[in-house]
C-alpha cells in the first residue's frame, strides 16, 4: 500500500489548492481520513492556501454593494437550519482596564527576576526588533520555565499592537494570562485578561502604544479578573525597548 | 510616583469572536450579516476582482455568496478553518464557476490593471494591523519562489485550472506540477509559521 500511500502524498498539494480531480479529490479525502502524516501534511498546506487571498491587490468595493447584500438578506428570512447547531462557547472577558498602583515587593523581586531571565536568554538585545515597512514593528515572543513551549510575536504600530501567541498552556479552573506592560523603571501596568483556544492560541489587541513600554509580558493569575500585580515571576516576555 | 498609563485595554481577537458572529449570523440577525460583510467584504471583493478580472461581475458574484453564506451559517464548522477561509472559499469557488463558465479562448491569466486603495473607515482596527502584516508577509514569501512553483500556485488558486490543465498549459509532466505545488505552499506555511501567524506546532 504504499505506492498508494505515495501517490496520494503527491495529490495532497493539488487536493488544498482545489486544483484536483473529481475522483482524486475524493480518494485524497478519504485518504487523509486514515492517514495521520497525509492529515498533517494537508493541515500544514491548506493553512498556507488559507493567506493566498491576502496576495491580491486591495480593491475597494462600490458603496452600493453592501447595501444590495443587507436589503436582500433583510427579505430573505433565514431557511430552518438543517445541519448541526453552531457550538457554543464561553465567553472571555473582553476588556479589563486597571488603574491601581500594584504594591511594591511583590513586582520589583518579578521585574528583577524577568530581567535577569532575559539577559540569560541574550534577548536583551533590541536588534531583535525589526522594523517592518511603514511604521510597523515586530517583536518576538519567548516563553521560559513552564512557558517554554509558547511562542509568538508582538506587532506594533504607533498606537496600538497585536500579540499573537501559540503553544499556550491550558489553564488551571480558575486561573487567567494577564498582560503586563512595564516601562523601564520595572513597573507593570495590568492591561488584561485572556484564556487562550482549545488549540493552544490567542491574539490579544493592545489598545496602548508601546512606546513607552521598556516590557510586555504575561503571567498566569487569578480569573476573571487577574491581579493588580504580577504574583509570579513572568515566564512569557517581549522586549520592546 | 503616579501611574504611567491611565487605562489600558486588551481586546481578544479572532477564535472565540467567529463563532459569536457565526452565531448571530445563524439566529439571523443582520446586524452580523454587516460585520460580517464589513470584516471580510472588501478582501472577498479584491479576490473575485482578481480571478475574474471584472469588477461588475465580481460584485454579483460577491452578492450572490454572501447571501449564500447567510442561509446556510448554521452550518460553519469553526474546526474545518476560519470564518475568513469560510467567506473566501465561498467567493473563490463562485467564481471560479462564473469563470468556467466563458469560452475556453478567454480563459487565459491576465495582467489586470487596478487601482490600491485602503480598507474603508468602518473596518475594525486590529484586524487592519494584523492584515497588513499578514498581506506583506504573503507578498514576501510569495516573492522569494521560483517563478515555475509561484505560477503553478496562482494557476491553481486565482486562475481556477486543475493541475492537468496547467501541466498541459504550461508543457510539463503532472507529477512536476504537483511537486512544485507542494514546495511552494511548503514555504509559504514555513513564513507564515515562522512569523507568528500560524497557529501550530
Amino acid at each position: 500500500m504504499s505506492a498508494d500511500h505515495d501517490r496520494m502524498e503527491d495529490a495532497v498539494a493539488a487536493y488544498a489548492l482545489d486544483a484536483c480531480d473529481d475522483e482524486e479529490r475524493e480518494l485524497v479525502r478519504a485518504h487523509i481520513v486514515a492517514c495521520p502524516s497525509c492529515r498533517a501534511l494537508a493541515r500544514r498546506l491548506s493553512l498556507a492556501v488559507d493567506a493566498l487571498p491576502l496576495a491580491t491587490e486591495e480593491v475597494r468595493p462600490p458603496e452600493r454593494l453592501r447595501a444590495r447584500i443587507l436589503a436582500a438578506a433583510a427579505s430573505t428570512p433565514q431557511a430552518p437550519a438543517g445541519g448541526p447547531p453552531a457550538p457554543r462557547i464561553v465567553p472571555l472577558p473582553r476588556e479589563t482596564a486597571r488603574r491601581r498602583r500594584p504594591r511594591i515587593p511583590a513586582y520589583w523581586a518579578a521585574v528583577a527576576a524577568l530581567i535577569l531571565g532575559l539577559v540569560a536568554l541574550g534577548a536583551w538585545n533590541v536588534t531583535l526588533n525589526q522594523r517592518l515597512s511603514g511604521e510597523l514593528a515586530r517583536y518576538p515572543v519567548v516563553g521560559t520555565g513552564t512557558m517554554a513551549g509558547a511562542s509568538g510575536t508582538v506587532v506594533a504600530s504607533p498606537q496600538q499592537a497585536v500579540m499573537s501567541l501559540s503553544g499556550m498552556p491550558e489553564l488551571p479552573a480558575g486561573k487567567v494570562y494577564e498582560v503586563w506592560l512595564i516601562d523601564a523603571a520595572g513597573r507593570p501596568t495590568a492591561a488584561g485578561t485572556f484564556r487562550p483556544t482549545a488549540d493552544g492560541t490567542a491574539r490579544v489587541g493592545i489598545d496602548h502604544s508601546l512606546s513607552n513600554v521598556s516590557t510586555l509580558a504575561v503571567t498566569q493569575e487569578d480569573g476573571p479578573g487577574g491581579a493588580s500585580a504580577p504574583t509570579q515571576k513572568p515566564e512569557l516576555a517581549v522586549q520592546i525597548g | 510616583m503616579d501611574c504611567v498609563f491611565q487605562s489600558v485595554a486588551i481586546r481578544v481577537m479572532d477564535g472565540d469572536s467567529d463563532l459569536e458572529l457565526a452565531e448571530a449570523l445563524a439566529a439571523g440577525e443582520v446586524d452580523a450579516l454587516a460585520r460580517l460583510y464589513d470584516r471580510y467584504g472588501p478582501l472577498a471583493y479584491s479576490v473575485s476582482v482578481r480571478i475574474l478580472g471584472d469588477p461588475g461581475k465580481a460584485e454579483d458574484v460577491v452578492q450572490d455568496s454572501f447571501l449564500k453564506l447567510w442561509h446556510s451559517a448554521a452550518r460553519f464548522d469553526s474546526h474545518r478553518g476560519s470564518l475568513r477561509t469560510w467567506v473566501i472559499t465561498a467567493v473563490r469557488n463562485r467564481s471560479i464557476d462564473y469563470l468556467r463558465g466563458r469560452s475556453a479562448h478567454e480563459r487565459q491569466e491576465r495582467e489586470i490593471p487596478m487601482e490600491t486603495e485602503a480598507h474603508g473607515a468602518g473596518s475594525d482596527p486590529w484586524r487592519e494591523v494584523a492584515a497588513s502584516i499578514e498581506r506583506d508577509v504573503i507578498k514576501e514569501a510569495l516573492g522569494s519562489l521560483p517563478p515555475e512553483q509561484r505560477q503553478a500556485v496562482e494557476l491553481a488558486y486565482f486562475g481556477g485550472y486543475g493541475h492537468r490543465e496547467i501541466a498541459e498549459m504550461i508543457g510539463v509532466p503532472l507529477s512536476t506540477v504537483k511537486g512544485r505545488m507542494r514546495l511552494a505552499l511548503e514555504k509559504l506555511h514555513s513564513y507564515l509559521l515562522g512569523r507568528g501567524f500560524l497557529h501550530e506546532r
